[in-house]
């Protein structure tokens, strides 16, 4: 065993002692009285032991249920700081389906005239004119490691094994409707898909997606510096990575039902 | 409320649905005014000792939970329960961790994502050798409080599987679901953390 773990397994007999210690001092009883599940008996008991000693009125005055005053104080400081998701908005119209093509045949033989292929094509432009629209999205970017002690926590550090990585997708406003997540991953002239397992996002609700792992177990990206681009929208939606390739060669990051997001990433 | 329905509240306070918010503050302040009402009658000293401790108990607790929601919620956000940790014990570390800062430093600080995880660390832990780092079991008191307070909850979740508990390799993966990797990182980190602490122990005591 080397010193340092000698140190460490010290340390831990030390926890273990002052844990010990503590449940002797305090046993569980000053926890059910926190909770308010003492029974009539065990109250009793601590009423008494306040009443007899100095360390144990102090203990009663800690332990002593907060209420529900302290509780309703806590929900509307919290209510301040927590973003809260608009109201529902008016779902936007989905326009009228387009006037019927000035064709003197009827669909049924434009689809045969066409061949099947060209009329999937035909199809797919069609369905893409009836997807939802999605708001604009901002992304959040947090974890990996600090470079420096006191860096600003919710910036995003250096991601190396271990280290934890996340990812908040948040709408201006609240999305009705499914909303996923596809992302890819680009370095100079390559862009690739990145695919991330399904237990790492998470929908959270109103539209709003989560990615959350620990770099080297759901999170794998391989060394360097990348750029992640975070596609949200609707599933029948989003591009694959050459359409995003061609979106992105116009400098084009958004178009109906998606919207990519760029997050710069270092790895180890 | 059983485990599915507290992740389901916190996912939803999360979001802003106050419904489930006011459920997890109703859950989640029994354990955290408990580990703030242990620590400080367990811990304060000097000055310390003579505030009105249920003053300080109702600002402490008032405070984990601003930091739980601080900053889009980072804090409650870093919960990740395949590591092996419990909403409530993950909850009660952070409360720990808060309360040893305070009770050092008399200060609310930010919060540090994980300390042992900056690069820093490594250029500030000098080689010291076990002659020159004897402890006292003070000392050994003092550097475990500062553990605490330096730990991430899953840091501190990991310092006990592997040196409380003494579980090993196999098993620390196993209740945590990081890679054989990762668990040899985070040991190598706790041993850096520890040398780094003993050294600044070991200077304050022989300037004192």
């Amino acid at each position: 065993m080397n010193d340092d773990d000698r140190w460490l397994r010290e340390l831990a007999q030390v926890a273990n002692d002052e844990k010990l210690a503590g449940e002797t001092r305090f046993d569980g009883r000053w926890d059910r009285l926190s909770a308010g599940d003492l029974s009539s008996e065990e109250e009793a008991a601590l009423r008494a032991l306040a009443k007899t000693s100095e360390d144990g009125r102090e203990a009663y005055k800690a332990f002593r249920p907060l209420g529900p005053e302290f509780q309703a104080r806590v929900v509307q400081k919290l209510r301040e700081q927590i973003p809260r998701p608009s109201p529902a908005p008016v779902p936007e119209p989905v326009p009228d389906p387009p006037a019927p093509l000035p064709f003197p045949w009827p669909v049924r033989r434009i689809s045969v005239w066409l061949g099947s292929g060209a009329a999937a094509a035909a199809a797919a432009v069609l369905l893409l004119i009836f997807v939802p629209p999605i708001p604009r999205y901002t992304p959040h970017p947090s974890g990996g490691v600090q470079a420096m002690r006191g860096a600003q926590s919710d910036q995003l550090g250096t991601l190396v094994p271990g280290s934890t990585f996340d990812l908040l997708l948040t709408p201006q406003t609240a999305v009705s409707g499914d909303v996923v997540v596809r992302c890819f991953l680009a370095r100079g002239s390559e862009l690739r898909p990145w695919p991330v397992p399904e237990t790492a996002i998470q929908k959270v609700g109103g539209g709003v997606l989560r990615i959350h792992g620990t770099v080297g177990s759901e999170i794998v990206i391989p060394p360097g510096g990348w750029t992640l681009w975070a596609v949200v929208g609707r599933p029948r939606a989003l591009p694959d990575a050459a359409a995003l390739r061609a979106h992105l060669a116009r400098s084009q990051t958004r178009a109906r039902g998606w919207e990519a997001l760029k997050i710069d990433l270092k790895t180890e | 409320m059983d485990r599915a329905d507290l992740h389901d509240d916190v996912d939803k306070a999360l979001a802003g649905d106050e419904p489930a918010l006011r459920r997890l503050v109703a859950v989640l302040t029994p354990v955290i005014q408990a580990r703030v009402a242990r620590s400080l009658l367990l811990w304060r000293t000097g000055t310390a000792a003579g505030r009105d401790v249920r003053q300080e108990v109702d600002d402490l607790t008032q405070e984990i939970f601003l930091l739980l929601f601080a900053e889009n919620s980072k804090v409650l956000r870093s919960w990740q329960p395949e590591r092996g940790l419990t909403l409530l014990n993950f909850v009660g570390l952070v409360t720990e961790r808060r309360t040893a800062s305070f009770l050092r430093t008399g200060r609310r600080n930010p919060w540090q994502e994980d300390p042992t995880l900056t690069e820093e660390l490594d250029r500030t832990s000098p080689e010291v050798g076990p002659e020159e780092l004897a402890a006292s079991r003070e000392q050994m008191k003092l550097l475990l409080r500062r553990l605490t307070e330096e730990l991430s909850p899953l840091g501190r979740h990991l310092f006990d599987l592997l040196f409380l508990r003494e579980l090993d390799q196999a098993e620390v993966v196993a209740q945590t679901g990081l890679s054989p990797d990762a668990v040899y990182a985070w040991r190598s980190r706790l041993r850096r953390l520890v040398r780094r602490l003993l050294t600044e122990i070991s200077a304050r005591t022989s300037e004192d």
